[in-house]
């Protein structure tokens, strides 16, 4: 055989070898996790799934190979762990596992802001709905990111909006890059700059050039937080067109409901809310629908003459059918009161008359 | 919508109309645009005098009311304006230079400033404007606060939360305006709220942009004015809804007038000064925070400049006095009344806090709220005193004394923050970075006034 088909039969096995492996890992489900931006549905989500476990996996990559096996789906939220052991509630990831006997997942991890080419700790909760649920690994493994992912996912994290809600702009997280501070980063490169300006600018100039310069930089930090002022503009229209706004989810549309039932009754003076958590939203409906009053307390609650029930996993609502009549109850802790619904709203909070 | 436009524009007018007639009469000498600029935060100083003095003579706060005593405001500035024309401002035409162009790097900086300025305003103007108010602290300390004095007909001075509001120690020029705006709606207008504090912000900016190009030029104005309003954490609050960017305002202006005082040259231009202490007077009217953060590094500056500029301290006794005078009767008030003058009861509680410094420097330094703002002023504030030391032509050495006050600032809010309780607000990422946004904004300020104006090529 000529040395140029030999040439040209030895690239073809090679290149069938190589298609061996793609072809293996063609079938493998490539997950895209989704980023959850807070601690609280996870906390929520721990509560609402039986079946839970916790495990700490540690290694360098940014896709995670798994081979796993499940009689139910499962629930992973996973994130990076800091060097302290704490971690950054906006970093974490979810994804879901189907049902298999034996399956191979791989997921992208770089999805995570707190992801980094180092050598990374993640905590992962595995959840399902039921406690008997047979779930197991079978292999793990961390696979190595190419220079161009680690690139695009530099960029991509320095330009993943700050964590932030209107309801408190007490203080801002600010960006990073690979779990570094993009803050520090832009300092330290604008004092080695000017130190630069300091040592090669003639005299006459320095001073003029070093202000330009600390100018432009605080501008280019000012560039990138503009992409998110207006990118948080744009969010906020459109939740609150929705129906929705940030933390306050419908409040903006029962207040007007409320004060209009007010201004029709006005003997009508109190609104009981049944809610778990903080009293945000009770203290922004309490401005919005003032002077009716607004209150949590159960105590209140009888004399009230509407409720208000907003968080799902705080209240449910008990039909009793007696003869020809239907009656609805609110059970709100231990309270049970007779209602009258009145309106629902988008974010699932359901408006009540009180009956006596 | 034009049921409640009509009404709040009224306010709006009587407010501008009475602030800037009493502009023109102490301004020394300024532009009709400049004037008005000022006439909004006067304007809104105007308003809390005359709702304190509703309060102490217990008239109930009405659209009649509030609307009458601005007309005899009014009436009176234009009477004295009338029969004492001296007083009045020499009206300053607007500067006609000869045609320039801008070089590579101003234009740059002119660029960059209006884009982040036109992001900041898209921001704000949504978030005052369209959307409703949801900040927590507006709905306890500030609107709400004003919404309940609204219907009380009077200031609520409430010791509980019964009723929604917290901190009745709080000074209230914020809850006089929003009060005012109010008058004439037919219930509460939140957005009538919100949008005559936007419209202050708007204008005490403005008058902030235009004093500093009044001194160095248009490029050093844009400039000044976007690197402030670009500190993200500050963009955030032109949205509105706390008082400490009011509070910064009315710094901001009072600062400014120091700087035009210590350049102009005018026969009459210790009104400058005179001005300044006006506004230092309404920061105290706007938080308790304005008597130490405000009216005690002002005092400060004022003796500072006299004693090394050779400024005559006879000059400077009158607007000391003015802003002391105008001060103290809150104050008193409130104490008075056996309000706390400090938000918290235990801040006079004094102990170190050594593990808050590195959260102090993280704040500073590593997170997001002041972008890499305290990184600029520590390269460029001790490189300015270092020029002005040297004599460098381009540094304006009188200005240099500007510098005080934001740092005085700067060490006040570090010492209450890592020696007093309120280290805890510091810890938890609550007001500390509210606070700390407001030295940073005055210095960069006063880098503005000291730096020469960066001489353009002739065409």
């Amino acid at each position: 055989m000529k040395p140029r088909n030999l040439l040209l039969q030895g690239i073809l096995i090679t290149v069938l070898l190589m298609l061996v492996p793609m072809d293996v890992r063609a079938q493998t489900l490539k997950i895209v996790p989704q980023r959850v931006e807070s601690s609280g549905p996870v906390e929520k989500a721990m509560q609402e799934n039986k079946g839970r476990a916790s495990t700490k996996l540690e290694g360098r990559g940014g896709t995670l190979r798994l081979t796993y096996q499940a009689s139910q789906p499962i629930t992973i939220y996973m994130v990076p762990l800091n060097a302290q052991g704490g971690f950054v509630p906006t970093d974490f990831l979810l994804f879901t596992m189907p049902p298999t006997d034996s399956e191979t997942v791989e997921i992208d991890l770089t999805v995570s802001p707190g992801w980094s080419p180092r050598k990374t700790t993640w905590l992962l909760h595995l959840l399902t709905k039921d406690e008997r649920s047979i779930a197991g690994f079978v292999s793990i493994e961390f696979v190595p990111t190419s220079a161009g992912k680690i690139i695009s996912t530099m960029m991509r994290h320095f330009f993943t909006a700050e964590p932030y809600t209107p309801s408190s702009y007490h203080a801002l997280y600010g960006y990073r890059a690979f779990t570094f501070s993009v803050t520090i980063i832009l300092g330290i490169l604008l004092m080695v700059m000017c130190a630069l300006v300091a040592v090669f600018t003639s005299k006459g100039r320095r001073l003029q050039t070093l202000l330009l310069l600390v100018l432009l930089m605080h501008a280019l930090y000012g560039l990138r937080f503009s992409v998110d002022l207006v990118r948080f503009t744009h969010e906020h229209l459109s939740a609150y067109a929705r129906g929705e706004y940030d933390e306050a989810g419908s409040i903006y549309r029962v207040a007007p409901v409320v004060r209009e039932l007010a201004a029709k009754n006005p003997s009508a003076t109190t609104l009981f809310v049944c809610r778990s958590g903080t009293n945000y939203k009770e203290k922004i409906l309490r401005y919005f629908v003032y002077p009716t009053v607004v209150t949590s307390e159960t105590n209140a609650a009888a004399l009230a003459d509407f409720a208000l029930a907003m968080d799902t996993d705080k209240w449910s609502l008990e039909t009793v059918t007696e003869s020809n009549t239907v009656d609805q109850f609110l059970l709100c802790g231990d309270l049970r009161l007779k209602v009258q619904t009145l309106e629902s709203f988008p974010d699932g909070s359901i408006l009540f008359a009180l009956l006596r | 919508m034009m049921q409640s436009f009509i009404p709040f524009l009224e306010i709006f007018l009587v407010l501008l109309i009475g602030g800037t007639a009493l502009a023109l009469l102490i301004l020394p000498e300024a532009t009709m645009s400049l004037a008005m600029a000022f006439g909004v935060p006067l304007g809104a100083l105007l308003n809390v005098g005359l709702i304190f003095l509703y309060t102490l003579t217990g008239i109930p706060l009405t659209q009649i009311s509030i609307f009458t005593g601005h007309l005899v405001i009014i009436a009176v500035l234009f009477l004295i304006m009338y029969t004492y024309p001296v007083l009045l401002m020499d009206l300053e035409r607007p500067h006609h230079q000869p045609k320039t162009r801008l070089t590579l790097p101003e234009k740059t900086v002119v660029s960059l400033s209006l884009f982040l300025l036109t992001a900041g305003i898209i921001y704000s103007a949504s978030h005052a404007l369209l959307l409703p108010s949801v900040q927590y602290d507006s709905m306890t300390n500030w609107t709400m606060r004003s919404q309940i004095s609204f219907v009380d007909q009077r200031i609520a001075f409430d010791p509980t939360e019964v009723r929604g509001m917290a901190k009745p120690q709080y000074p209230f020029l914020f809850h006089a305006l929003q009060i005012s705006a109010n008058q004439g709606q037919s219930h509460w207008n939140d957005t009538a709220a919100n949008g005559i504090l936007y419209i202050l912000s708007l204008a005490s900016f403005g008058a902030v942009f235009l004093a500093v190009r009044k001194l160095r030029g248009f490029v050093h104005g844009i400039a000044t004015l976007a690197a402030i309003a670009s500190i993200p954490l500050l963009a955030m609050h032109l949205a509105q809804g706390y008082g400490d960017l009011n509070l910064l305002q009315y710094f901001l202006l009072s600062l400014a007038c120091l700087g035009i005082w210590i350049h102009s040259t005018h026969p009459r231009r210790n009104r400058w000064l005179l001005l300044s202490s006006v506004f230092v007077a309404a920061s105290v009217w706007t938080k308790s925070e304005g008597s130490v953060f405000g009216l005690l590094p002002w005092l400060l500056t004022v003796a500072f400049i006299c004693g090394t500029n050779k400024q005559s301290w006879k000059n400077a006794v009158p607007a000391i006095i003015v802003a002391v005078a105008l001060s103290v009767p809150w104050p008193i008030y409130a104490a008075l009344k056996g309000l706390s003058l400090t938000p918290h009861s235990s801040d006079t509680m004094l102990q170190f806090h050594p593990e808050a410094i590195k959260e102090v420097l993280m704040g500073m330094f590593g997170r997001g709220s002041f972008g890499i703002t305290w990184y600029v002023l520590l390269l460029v504030v001790p490189t300015l005193l270092y020029a002005g030391w040297k004599k460098h032509p381009n540094i304006l050495r009188a200005h240099l004394p500007l510098l005080l006050w934001g740092s005085v600032m700067l060490l006040q809010v570090l010492f209450i923050y890592l020696c007093t309780p309120n280290v805890r607000f510091l810890i938890n990422a609550e007001s500390f970075y509210r606070q700390m946004m407001i030295p940073a904004a005055m210095l960069i300020l006063g880098c503005a006034f000291c730096v020469q104006r960066l001489q353009p090529k002739n065409h």
